[in-house]
């Protein structure tokens, strides 16, 4: 079962070389501030080496803004141009691209950077074939240091709630 | 640079960075809240891949897996399936439950309930919601470990097959050619360039 084959992913672990590690994830609601979802690492689990591939079980509630903050921890080498390249589709068809630049990271440091997800005005219709066909909304996230890609991560998204 | 289909500049942001010791202490103290004694029990917090998640808005986000607990689900499954002699892509709460107590501590959280968001304004670009038909989905969920995962897994896991064959049709990148290498060079070169190939293509469709 090749479920996460590395041919689904356009880098290798260990092209890692920063050992950048994402250690918080958070997305609030931006104007209610209501935290919508908060993961994090415990500071003694390791950098974890098998690329995991996220799933997401959502409501059918659509944001348009949503701001997410996200900390990151650097190995011992300095990171410049540290960038993200984020593309979600539904099915074949892109429906946003993301471009954020963390910048500048000095090495042995813990990072905290927010980006604001804008995202489009989706039709009816498509939101509804969105919440009736799960896990065929997808994302890729492209990590890159100085234009060389470094990370690869996955994500699916079912908006039914799981059900 | 342009960037998205709407031609919109990318955000500027400022990362704060901080020495790793300086902060260690506190996101250790953070991480793991102390025992209250006001209250009858530590907060269970359910780990997923190393990962602990501290909140969870069951209006908004019903719950949150990686492919490795679900493979890991999947095997147990496939595996228990396999000694019954019968085969079937939906998996029971019973085996979920068994592979879920191993893998992970049960998030228990206290049920709330949120009006459904209103929808915006002539103008307004804040929220939107599923029209009525969607409305079974706003309410609040009480969270089970297993229900999230109750219904059929994706294809791709439990088929052993990709949903896309191809890694680059995935990615829409129809300018490259599907017949090259996966070569991890070429393909950081390609993707490099990718944006830049595509602010030309939303420039001339906006025009």
């Amino acid at each position: 079962m090749d479920f996460l084959s590395l041919l689904d992913y356009l880098c290798k672990p260990e092209d890692n070389i920063y050992n950048i590690d994402f250690t918080r994830f958070k997305i609030r609601d931006l104007e209610t501030g209501t935290v919508l979802f908060e993961i994090a690492k415990p500071s003694a689990s390791g950098t974890c080496s098998l690329k995991p591939k996220a799933l997401f079980f959502l409501t059918a509630v659509f944001f348009l803004i949503l701001p997410c903050r996200v900390e990151f921890t650097v190995g011992e080498k300095p990171v410049s141009n540290f960038r993200m390249i984020e593309r979600h589709y539904f099915r074949d068809r892109l429906l946003k691209n993301f471009d954020f630049d963390f910048g500048f990271c000095i090495p042995s440091s813990r990072n905290t950077c927010e980006h604001i997800y804008e995202f489009p005005q989706l039709s009816e219709d498509l939101i509804r074939l969105m919440v009736e066909n799960p896990y065929e909304t997808r994302s890729d996230s492209f990590y890159f240091v100085d234009n060389k890609l470094i990370m690869h991560n996955k994500a699916d998204y079912a908006y039914n709630g799981g059900q | 640079m342009e960037v998205d289909v709407t031609g919109e500049s990318r955000t500027a942001l400022s990362t704060l960075s901080v020495p790793l010791a300086e902060v260690s202490s506190a996101v250790r103290m953070e991480a793991e809240k102390p025992r209250c004694s006001s209250t009858p029990c530590s907060p269970l917090r359910r780990t997923v891949a190393g990962y602990q998640i501290l909140h969870m808005d069951s209006n908004y986000l019903v719950s949150f897996t990686t492919g490795k607990e679900l493979l890991k689900l999947a095997h147990k499954y496939i595996g228990s399936e396999e000694n019954k002699g019968e085969s079937g892509p939906n998996l029971g709460s019973k085996h979920l439950d068994s592979g879920l107590s191993h893998s992970s501590r049960l998030y228990k959280t206290r049920s709330r309930y949120y009006q459904p968001y209103e929808i915006p304004a002539v103008n307004g670009r804040r929220r939107r919601r599923m029209p009525s038909s969607g409305d079974k989905y706003n309410k609040a969920l009480p969270y089970e470990p297993y229900k999230a995962l109750h219904g059929p897994l994706p294809l791709c896991l439990l088929k052993g097959k990709r949903a896309h064959s191809k890694s680059l049709d995935y990615l829409n990148l129809d300018k490259m050619s599907i017949k090259e290498p996966p070569d991890t060079e070429v393909l950081q070169y390609q993707l490099q360039h990718l944006t830049i190939r595509g602010d030309r293509m939303f420039a001339r469709s906006s025009t």
